[in-house]
């Protein structure tokens, strides 16, 4: 066989396996035909969307183009097929709560109970995007979110007892890992924190914003509170000093014994 | 002032009188036992005159792992009752029963790392007992109806391991079991109906943690206890061995054959044999405890006990020796609780809930089926691998059957020294590898 052809091998066969990894990616977007146009047609905003969606929480959850576009994801498209194009803002909670019902209903109660001048028409997507749809954080209360409708420093008190909130949760998220890695149960801990979790964010979106901060005080962080210093009660750190006392306990034991048996030996 | 004075010895007198009908109340309580039980008289009888070798040094202390067995035997079956208030045996609920315990009860982590490690001590002082016992050769006459209940006992406390491994259900738990009940299949004819009899079916599952936990609570626990209790009696009875390298020597010249030490010995390990014109005493080896009562009891001092290693002194088993033997139960228990408060990273695994459509990548039995693993991985049959291992227990069992006389010194028996001590060295070393690999 020719020197060359051998040595081309020697180069391309190895790039199969060092592929480049936005490549290969790529290539599994491929499989839903809305992608295989808005990714590699000549619209360069359409393909923005697809990369966004891509990187965003629907992806990893398995939720595609047709569950808010409609139509069928193994067809070009077809507003036969249910496909309704780009929707309005308006559409967006109907949309959304199809998959997210119970948020939804959260929502439309705290629109309902709202007063009138608060004239909010905020969506689910003006705060948690559309495309580039994140997990829920403190940071969607920022400048660009709130910022659209009304000035920020409505929203960045807001902000604070969010974050504040937010960070409470993750303190006893790193403390749940802990107890964890020393072998510690943690069944309780995690379903009661997944409980608030839901409770708090069912509380964002079904209560006035105006009443959010004294809420979160009153309830999640009194909630956390409680989870805390019910955690503490079993703490690892508890445990060993409870376990040294025990050892101790023993040890004097042992010595009482040894100087009963002297004392035995000698009489 | 005469009132106050008055009064005041009148306090001083109720208080006294109250003192001394409290004592009366003690003392008739332990009357009342007395009457009913015959306490003083069983202690009195069996335990107060009692002698036995006083320990020398820690060594000696191993002696007592029949002792410290007992007690985490109780233990054991303690922690075991607390669980089964809580444990509920099917396949939906076990594993979260288990964590339920773990989190919600009070102390229940607590007693479930002590249950669970605990059942690893026993089985290590088991293994360490029965070392002990062969390396001494206490198997010989009379002491083989203590090895085959030991041997029995050995059986049933692994079976109860093995039961008592899959109840909290986890991945762990449930592979272990599929890998440890596929092993009888490899028996010809009878493999795959025992396979489906230890199971309950093809597959591990609601029958198979049904009949395990019914084992590992009823039939197991009162089988052990039985043993248990036979064991000890037949130790009592006979008492515990003398070291191997004890020569009771009595003194031809200075003995006047007047059979005091056959009368006063407990274990009839004296005989009167005709030497010339009088009657000497023979002591067995075998059956002699090394209590010295003969030594304190013979008018003419003539009997001695010696050892090239030591000296041989003996103690009341109350309360000097039953101290020695409290003294090594405290130093188990609080090796016990250093593992069960600061090691349970290292023991216990059950970590999420058995699925049998995920394989976990190492399966492993409890360290104690370790040796046997290993062993079965290493020949190549299966059946093969089976019948070494019932093989060796078999033998296990009949030692006392294959030898029956000689010394029993390590030193003067350099065949069997090489069989049991390779073959502890071969399961100490098969543990380990099964551990590692």
């Amino acid at each position: 066989m020719p020197k060359k052809y051998i040595i081309a091998a020697a180069i391309f066969i190895p790039m199969i396996f060092f592929s480049n990894e936005a490549q290969s990616q790529n290539l599994f977007l491929l499989q839903d035909m809305c992608v295989k146009c808005h990714l590699l047609g000549e619209n360069y905003g359409k393909r923005n969307s697809v990369l966004a969606w891509k990187d965003s929480a629907h992806f990893r959850a398995d939720s595609g183009c047709v569950e808010c576009h409609g139509g069928d994801k193994y067809m070009y498209i077809d507003f036969k097929r249910g496909h309704i194009g780009l929707p309005s803002r308006a559409e967006a909670v109907a949309i959304c709560g199809k998959c997210h019902a119970k948020e939804k209903s959260d929502f439309l109660s705290k629109r309902a109970a709202a007063p009138t001048d608060f004239a909010c028409t905020v969506t689910c997507v003006d705060c948690h995007g559309y495309h580039y749809v994140a997990k829920a954080d403190a940071e969607l209360f920022n400048k660009a979110n709130c910022g659209g409708c009304h000035a920020f420093d409505r929203a960045a008190p807001i902000y604070k007892t969010a974050a504040k909130a937010r960070g409470a949760m993750f303190s006893i998220e790193t403390k749940i890992e802990t107890y964890q890695n020393e072998n510690f149960p943690v069944d309780s801990a995690r379903s009661r924190l997944d409980e608030i979790g839901v409770e708090y964010v069912g509380m964002i979106h079904s209560e006035p914003m105006n009443k959010f901060e004294r809420v979160t005080k009153d309830k999640t962080m009194k909630s956390i509170a409680e989870l805390e210093s019910q955690m503490e009660k079993s703490s690892p750190g508890k445990w060993k000093i409870e376990g040294a006392v025990v050892v101790t306990f023993l040890a004097i034991v042992a010595l009482i014994l040894l100087g009963y048996q002297a004392i035995t030996e000698k009489s | 002032m005469r009132d106050i004075l008055s009064r005041l010895i009148a306090f001083y007198n109720r208080k006294e009188t109250s003192q001394s009908s409290q004592k009366e109340t003690r003392s008739g309580v332990l009357d009342w036992f007395d009457r009913h039980f015959e306490w003083r008289k069983y202690f009195k009888n069996e335990i107060k005159g009692r002698r036995t070798i006083k320990p020398q040094d820690v060594w000696d202390y191993v002696g007592y792992s029949g002792t410290v067995l007992t007690f985490l035997i109780i233990v054991q079956m303690t922690t075991g009752i607390l669980l089964l208030f809580y444990y509920k045996p099917s396949v939906e609920f076990a594993f979260a029963s288990v964590q339920a315990i773990r989190n919600d009860v009070p102390y229940g982590m607590l007693y479930t790392n002590i249950h669970s490690i605990n059942s690893k001590l026993i089985l290590l002082l088991v293994f360490i007992h029965m070392f002990r016992i062969m390396l001494i050769g206490a198997y010989r006459g009379p002491r083989e109806p203590q090895w085959y209940l030991g041997t029995a006992l050995l059986a049933l406390m692994l079976f109860s391991g093995f039961s008592g491994y899959l109840l909290p259900w986890s991945q762990q738990s449930y592979w272990a079991c599929v890998i440890g009940t596929e092993s009888a299949r490899a028996i010809p004819l009878i493999g795959d109906g025992l396979v489906s009899m230890l199971r309950g079916g093809k597959n591990i599952g609601g029958a198979t943690l049904s009949r395990f936990f019914a084992f590992h609570i009823t039939i197991l626990p009162m089988s052990i206890v039985a043993l248990t209790w036979l064991h000890i009696k037949s130790v009592w009875k006979v008492g515990v061995i003398a070291p191997p390298d004890m020569r009771a020597s009595p003194n031809e010249i200075d003995c006047i054959g007047c059979g005091t030490c056959r009368k006063v010995c407990q274990f009839d390990a004296v005989r009167m044999i005709e030497r010339g014109d009088k009657k000497l005493p023979a002591i067995n080896p075998d059956k002699c405890n090394a209590c010295r009562v003969c030594v304190d009891k013979c008018p003419s001092h003539c009997i001695t006990f010696k050892s090239a290693k030591r000296r041989f002194l003996s103690e009341p088993i109350f309360p000097h020796n039953t101290l020695h033997r409290a003294l090594a139960t405290v130093a188990v228990i609080f090796a016990l609780f250093i593992a069960v408060y600061y090691l349970q990273g290292i023991f216990l695994r059950a970590k999420e809930p058995a699925d049998p459509l995920v394989t976990p990548a190492h399966i492993k039995p409890d360290w104690y089926f370790l040796a046997s693993y290993q062993l079965l991985r290493q020949l190549p049959n299966e059946l093969f691998g089976l019948i070494a291992v019932f093989g060796i227990y078999f033998l296990i069992v009949i030692l006392p059957n294959l030898d029956r006389s000689g010394p029993r010194e390590l030193e003067r028996r350099p065949v069997y020294r090489f069989i049991v001590i390779g073959g502890i060295v071969t399961f100490v070393l098969l543990t380990i590898i099964g551990g590692v690999v």
